[in-house]
């Protein structure tokens, strides 16, 4: 009963969005807001199964290898520097800049190298989302309990069973907290780059079809483009209460 | 709540001694052996601060000179000479201000439409949970998928612009303001109803203090967002400024140039966190995350 | 705000009168009955103690004493008017200083806060606020911020809150939890001196016996579940007591055993 109230609660507001939308732009002559009506049967068309193959399949590809780079790269990097200190403190500076660079005014400089292909999409998205990661995870190295560390003393831990059951698990709050946050960057460079490199890619396809005036396919591609954030970050959020349980329930 | 998956606290190590405010200077203002000595291990952080930009830039050089990467790569040098070279332009300048001032403009819109309307959203069980899945969907969809809409719409052109960083930086912004009122102490509530604090007391002194730490994050990551899509939206759109210049440069294959612009992007995202940081600093030199830090 | 303002001027209430009456208080939390029943009164200039075994509820009482929290069903009344809303002649000190404190205050702003809603000008709110700090003996420590003094200190700063308010009653809710023993005692002569000197009305909740025993004119003993009154004892350990003299009198230790056992025959079932 109760659960049945909260989930009404929930869903009025998007249903009523959704009904606004199809009702509003039913008989639109608009060029640009065609009625939602036609945008569905044009999304079926579209993306089943053919824009799935051609273009979902290769940006979900390259969203995800790059997140996985900036993964690895992030809580690697991040974990040494906030073991380092002084490294650290020294190279501050440096990484402040580079985090606060645009990741797209970096685009010129990527293709100067990698061209326009698969590497320099891959490239940019690691680049980007590396940045939130690896701050955070030095933060998080950082605030471990000194007493747990004397713990770990005592019983003659050594540094990477420290690093495996002290550090990382202290530290994966923050690195779950920047990772959303990278992902959020990580969509964002994906339809950038997909929107100035070569052929392919569902960022590539939406602004594809704006340069033809195919009105109804750019609406298709933007719809694929939500549905794929969202969906992502659906995913990272499941995988984070997963692995954050006893957080979470820490902190209930 | 507190381990709310939307809300983003501050990271902690981001601390400049900036940032110190004046009230909270008051406890020791006399220099002591302790200050004394700190004096002297910041000096030194600073030394190799500055060694370890120097290193990049070596490195850089080297790799600029090196036989594997040909010429493709102009060295620091270059790309200080030329920096200065567009100092003298006006067309830098005037990029450089068109950009700040349609990055500002986007960002002080979210701000009014963001701040209060998480906060009321915030303060209502019942509008919280109706709006979580639209909040939720349109926080997760890139948004620079509509840019090729809004060019139509709009043309490159600075209201092009503009509704694509209000489009997606406003979100950050409401969903930190919304965290921001649910994290308010509830024994500081009781406090207030028990001492009968006048709501424009309460407002001033337990309202805004509360939420600020987590609104100035929001800030921060809107502030962030908004740039990330001014830049994008100038130089794939083609509106006026940083952007665009950076794809000029690029076409004439003025590498040097690419770089020098690359760099101003990054030096105005730098400056702008640095400016949330010290305002964020200035306002919660009280916050225990923050006092901590200065020791 | 209408309802009268905290420092005005009331008759003041006779000693032995009742001031605050509790009748047949419950409270539910769906299909968990926390508190059954409970009816008392509390006597104007009286210190009474609430003690009880850990989950029994005692917080809850409080809460539905001040009127933060309303009773499923009885009624709580101060001096025949029913409370809803915390009453203007009623403060509350929390057991959690550390979050009861608003650390962007300093010391004397959090104690002046309540009264900046009143019609007092502010040298009146300025003087109050400080004879209240010397009152607990913070004088010199004003313009420091909660977070620079100590866990003790803190507490004091809270209780100065709670008399610049000038209330008839103050509730406080296991004060003295979360501080060492030497600063407890401290607090706890302090609140016996501030009492007699003022001449206020106290209860005061907490799981400690001995503290329950040395500070009370009564105590109200809860237990069982839901929870109910057990006892309400007469301690008449006269006005003058001393944390080693009062503590170790036949009498307190007659009365520290009595309390002991009817809380361990509510929380350990007969084992014979």
């Amino acid at each position: 009963m109760k659960a049945l109230k909260n989930i009404l609660w929930e869903l009025w507001l998007p249903i009523v969005l959704v009904g606004l939308w199809l009702v509003l732009s039913a008989g639109s002559k608009t060029f640009y807001f065609p009625p939602l009506a036609r945008i569905m049967d044009k999304f079926v068309h579209v993306w089943f199964f053919d824009g799935i193959l051609k273009d979902l399949t290769p940006s979900l590809g390259r969203i995800l290898l790059g997140f996985i780079l900036a993964l690895v790269v992030g809580v690697a990097g991040g974990t040494l520097l906030g073991l380092l200190r002084r490294t650290e403190e020294a190279l501050r500076p440096v990484l402040e800049f580079l985090r606060s660079t645009p990741g797209v005014a970096l685009l010129p400089i990527a293709t100067l190298f990698l061209g326009v292909g698969q590497e320099m999409k891959v490239f940019m998205i690691a680049l980007a989302c590396t940045w939130p990661i690896l701050l955070n995870t030095i933060d998080g190295v950082r605030s471990v309990e000194p007493v747990l560390l004397q713990v770990a003393r005592s019983y003659r831990m050594t540094m990477w069973e420290r690093i495996r059951f002290i550090y990382i698990p202290n530290a994966s709050p923050q690195i779950f907290a920047g990772g959303r946050l990278s992902l959020a960057i990580a969509a964002v460079v994906m339809v950038v780059t997909e929107m100035i490199g070569s052929p392919g890619g569902v960022g590539y396809f939406v602004l594809n079809a704006q340069r033809n005036f195919d009105i109804l396919s750019m609406w298709t591609g933007i719809i694929m483009l939500g549905l794929l954030g969202y969906l992502l970050n659906l995913a990272f959020r499941l995988a984070e209460n997963r692995i954050l349980r006893w957080h979470h329930i820490k902190n209930a | 709540m507190s381990t709310s998956p939307n809300a983003v606290a501050p990271p902690r190590s981001e601390v400049p001694e900036a940032g110190l405010g004046a009230k909270g200077r008051r406890i020791s203002d006399r220099p002591s052996p302790v200050q004394s000595s700190r004096q002297h291990r910041r000096t030194r952080t600073v030394l190799w601060q500055l060694f370890a930009i120097l290193a990049v830039l070596l490195i850089w050089q080297m790799a600029a000179v090196s036989p594997l990467v040909g010429d493709a790569l102009p060295g620091p040098l270059q790309v200080a000479t030329a920096m200065v070279g567009l100092w003298g332009t006006t067309s830098y300048w005037t990029a450089v201000l068109t950009t700040v001032k349609v990055w500002a403009t986007g960002l002080a819109i979210c701000t009014v439409v963001g701040i209060p309307l998480g906060l009321l959203i915030g303060i209502s069980l019942n509008a919280t949970r109706s709006t979580r899945w639209v909040i939720d969907f349109f926080r997760t969809i890139p948004t620079i998928a509509l840019l090729p809409l809004v060019l139509l719409l709009f043309g490159p052109s600075m209201n092009m612009e503009i509704t694509l960083i209000v489009l997606s930086a406003v979100w950050p912004l409401l969903i930190q303001s919304m965290y921001a009122v649910k994290q308010v102490e509830p024994v500081l509530k009781w406090v207030a109803r028990v001492f009968r604090v006048s709501r424009r007391d309460r407002i001033r002194f337990l309202w805004a203090p509360s939420v600020t730490l987590l609104v100035t994050t929001g800030m921060r990551l809107a502030a962030t967002i908004a740039l990330l899509m001014t830049v994008s939206a100038e130089y794939i759109g083609g509106a006026a400024g940083l952007g665009k210049q950076l794809a000029a440069s690029e076409q004439t294959f003025n590498r040097p140039e690419v770089i020098a612009y690359a760099i101003t992007a990054g030096i105005l995202g730098l400056g702008i966190n640095m400016v949330i940081v010290f305002v964020q600093h200035r306002l919660l030199w009280w916050h225990p995350m923050i006092r901590g830090a200065r020791a | 705000m209408n309802q009268p303002a905290a420092n005005q001027e009331l008759p003041a209430p006779q000693p032995g009168q009742t001031l605050l009456s509790v009748r047949n208080v419950s409270k539910k939390y769906g299909p968990n009955e926390i508190l059954g029943d409970i009816s008392v009164d509390v006597r104007a200039g009286e210190f009474l103690c609430i003690v009880g075994p850990s989950g029994a509820g005692k917080t809850t009482l409080l809460q539905c004493l001040s009127g933060l929290l309303a009773p499923t069903s009885g009624s709580v009344s101060l001096r025949g008017v029913e409370v809803s809303e915390p009453p203007a002649e009623m403060a509350i000190v929390f057991q959690d200083y550390s979050r009861s404190l608003m650390p962007w205050l300093s010391v004397l702003d959090n104690v002046a806060l309540p009264l900046r809603s009143t019609k007092m000008a502010k040298a009146e709110i300025k003087k109050k606020s400080t004879a209240a700090l010397e009152e607990v003996g913070l004088a010199g420590h004003l313009d420091k911020y909660p977070w620079q003094l100590s866990g003790g200190m803190q507490q004091r700063v809270a209780i100065a809150r709670a008399l610049a308010f000038e209330p008839a009653i103050v509730l406080m809710d296991e004060p003295f939890a979360s501080v060492d023993a030497q600063t407890r005692s401290d607090l706890e002569d302090l609140t016996l001196k501030v009492k007699q000197h003022l001449g206020i009305t106290i209860v005061l909740v907490t799981h400690d016996i001995d503290e329950a025993v040395y500070l009370s004119d009564r105590v109200l003993v809860l237990g069982g579940r839901p929870t109910e009154v057990v006892d309400l004892i007469e301690t008449h350990l006269g006005e003058d007591r001393d944390q080693i003299t009062t503590k170790s009198t036949p009498q307190f230790a007659e009365l520290r055993a009595r309390v002991y056992q009817e809380i361990r025959r509510q929380t350990v079932p007969a084992q014979s």
